[in-house]
């Protein structure tokens, strides 16, 4: 089997298992309409709360940004589960071809509806919350983006991974998304966190591009480079842990312990 | 009304069904009865799930850090009370809107429509059930905006607190009452359900005053009777006159006694489409 049968495979039987394009009601709820309706909420209690509104705009900026981990890791944390109970992760298993393709592959399919929720939710953000740019710098906010879509993918993927040993995606993605959204400096400012938190924040996905995006959305690119390079390692640093992961529960499969691949 | 025992057998999982009596007749209190008593013994497992937990904190602790930057404390207190009726009218929501169409896929929503038993009694009796421990998982947020804030508890106001929590919660299940033959009805069902929460979340003001909204969408909400109980709260929180309170009581009784006719009219056209084409899809 060539490399690229394999991948096709795999995007075609990832695509019927848990492609999220399917049903327009459920794309516009899920991509395209949570951001904005988090946002709204978000606003709203911060214009209660009689918050500045330098504060609410950045707060709208992140959770614009936010859209990414939703998606890719609202997504990918149940792939591996819903593609066990489709009967079609076992395939895998007894695939010859490398596992690194089928393992990346899947997330292809969920970039363009995270970009999407980007998208929406800076509509919003300028609509809502007035974040309106002076001048943006549209090759450094893009690649902030680009840069965050595979670092939080990678952690997505091996959130999967433990959804899939522990039988349940809610509580991994949950508790995923959930680190991403507080730690992060989304909406609470990393300095305002405490040292041993702010630390744990600096390991995950979004917080090192967020910064970038926000420069960006201003015009601004000092350090771009650093923070980015700084994404891009966490990223890594997640693929290569996910790939050891994915590589040790094939090894279990092949040698009969296929708990993990066959409901 | 005389109806058939196995009112609330919708509720039950195969081979469990409420208690036969001899004369082989419920009244609807007991159909009521049967069916929450049934759905609570379903549900109280997943109610205390860790995941069902986990997921409401992430947004508990960021609109606690956003209510503590509040000069006043009355806004914290609202937000954290807030916070426990948006964790129960999501968690309620998303469980009531699916159940009957879970029924559907189960192949057990025959047996609701053999009985002679409203549709409707049944299934309000699952959804007193379900919002009662949906609830539940609105403590772990109450308590996660309280710790973050750092503000004291209004326990001088209990006497108001508690009915306007109460009356919230009850106007919850009105609301996701209704919702449930829509979704029988509505062919894309996870969209639809998932777009209402967050939407129905805003409109609700769980967590923040009305007033704050534009008026076009301040007069879109109180159409919900939701909107009027969180009211209620916001009165407990800042401390209203009884009179305050009363007012927005009868208007919330109102508007939930609108939303009670609209559910039992939606309930009735699901039953008949289904009985006339003699199958369960819809």
């Amino acid at each position: 089997v060539t490399r690229v049968s394999s991948l096709r495979t795999t995007l075609r039987l990832a695509f019927r298992a848990t492609c999220p394009w399917r049903g327009w009601q459920g794309q516009l709820s899920n991509v395209l309409l949570r951001g904005p309706l988090m946002l709204l909420l978000v606003y709203f209690i911060s214009e209660s709360a009689e918050l500045d509104d330098a504060s609410i705009s950045s707060f709208a900026v992140g959770i614009a940004f936010y859209g990414l981990p939703t998606v890719l890791v609202g997504n990918l944390a149940r792939t591996f589960n819903e593609e066990r109970d489709a009967g079609t992760l076992a395939m895998i298993a007894i695939s010859t071809s490398p596992r690194r393709v089928p393992y990346f592959a899947r997330s292809v399919h969920y970039l363009p509806p995270a970009w999407a929720a980007v998208a929406s939710g800076i509509v919003a953000a300028i609509v809502v919350a007035d974040a309106t740019p002076d001048e943006v710098n549209w090759p450094a906010a893009a690649s902030s983006v680009l840069v965050c879509s595979l670092s939080t993918a990678a952690f997505g993927l091996l959130v999967g991974l433990v959804a899939l040993v522990v039988e349940d995606y809610v509580a991994p993605m949950t508790v995923g998304n959930g680190l991403i959204l507080t730690l992060s400096g989304v909406v609470i400012p990393r300095d305002g966190l405490p040292e041993p938190l702010r630390l744990s924040g600096g390991a995950l996905p979004v917080t090192h591009a967020l910064p970038g995006f926000r420069a960006a959305w201003s015009g601004e690119t000092e350090e771009l480079a650093g923070r980015l390079a700084s994404e891009a390692a966490v990223g890594i640093f997640y693929a290569a842990i996910g790939l050891g992961a994915f590589g040790a529960l094939l090894w279990f499969a092949r040698r009969g312990r296929v708990a993990a691949f066959v409901r | 009304v005389a109806v058939l025992p196995d009112a609330g057998f919708a509720a039950t999982a195969p081979g469990r069904q409420p208690a036969a009596r001899a004369d082989a007749t419920a009244t609807l209190t007991e159909v009521f009865v049967n069916s929450a008593r049934t759905q609570f013994r379903l549900s109280v497992r997943s109610a205390f799930s860790v995941g069902l937990m986990l997921s409401t904190i992430p947004q508990a602790v960021v609109i606690g850090w956003i209510a503590e930057q509040s000069p006043q404390q009355s806004q914290i207190e609202y937000v954290a009370f807030g916070a426990l009726l948006n964790a129960a009218w999501t968690a309620g929501l998303l469980r009531i809107g699916w159940s009957l169409v879970d029924d559907m896929r189960n192949g057990v929503l025959q047996h609701a429509l053999l009985s002679r038993s409203p549709l409707v009694v049944a299934m309000a009796g699952r959804a007193s059930a379900i919002v009662s421990l949906a609830a539940v998982a609105g403590v772990v947020p109450f308590l996660v905006v309280w710790l973050v804030s750092g503000v004291d508890p209004p326990f001088d106001r209990l006497w108001l607190v508690v009915p306007a929590l109460v009356g919230s919660l009850v106007s919850i299940m009105i609301v996701a009452l209704t919702l449930m033959p829509l979704l029988a009805l509505e062919q894309d069902k996870a969209g639809f359900v998932n777009a209402l929460v967050p939407v129905g979340s805003i409109l609700s003001g769980f967590l923040f005053p009305l007033s704050a909204m534009p008026g076009a969408v301040e007069f879109l909400a109180r159409v919900l009777p939701t909107s009027w109980t969180s009211e209620l709260v916001q009165l407990a929180s800042d401390g209203g006159s009884i009179g305050e309170a009363a007012a927005r009581i009868a208007v919330a009784l109102l508007v939930s006694l609108a939303w009670c006719a609209l559910a039992v009219r939606l309930f009735l056209i699901v039953e008949r489409r289904m009985r006339v084409n003699g199958s369960l899809q819809p």
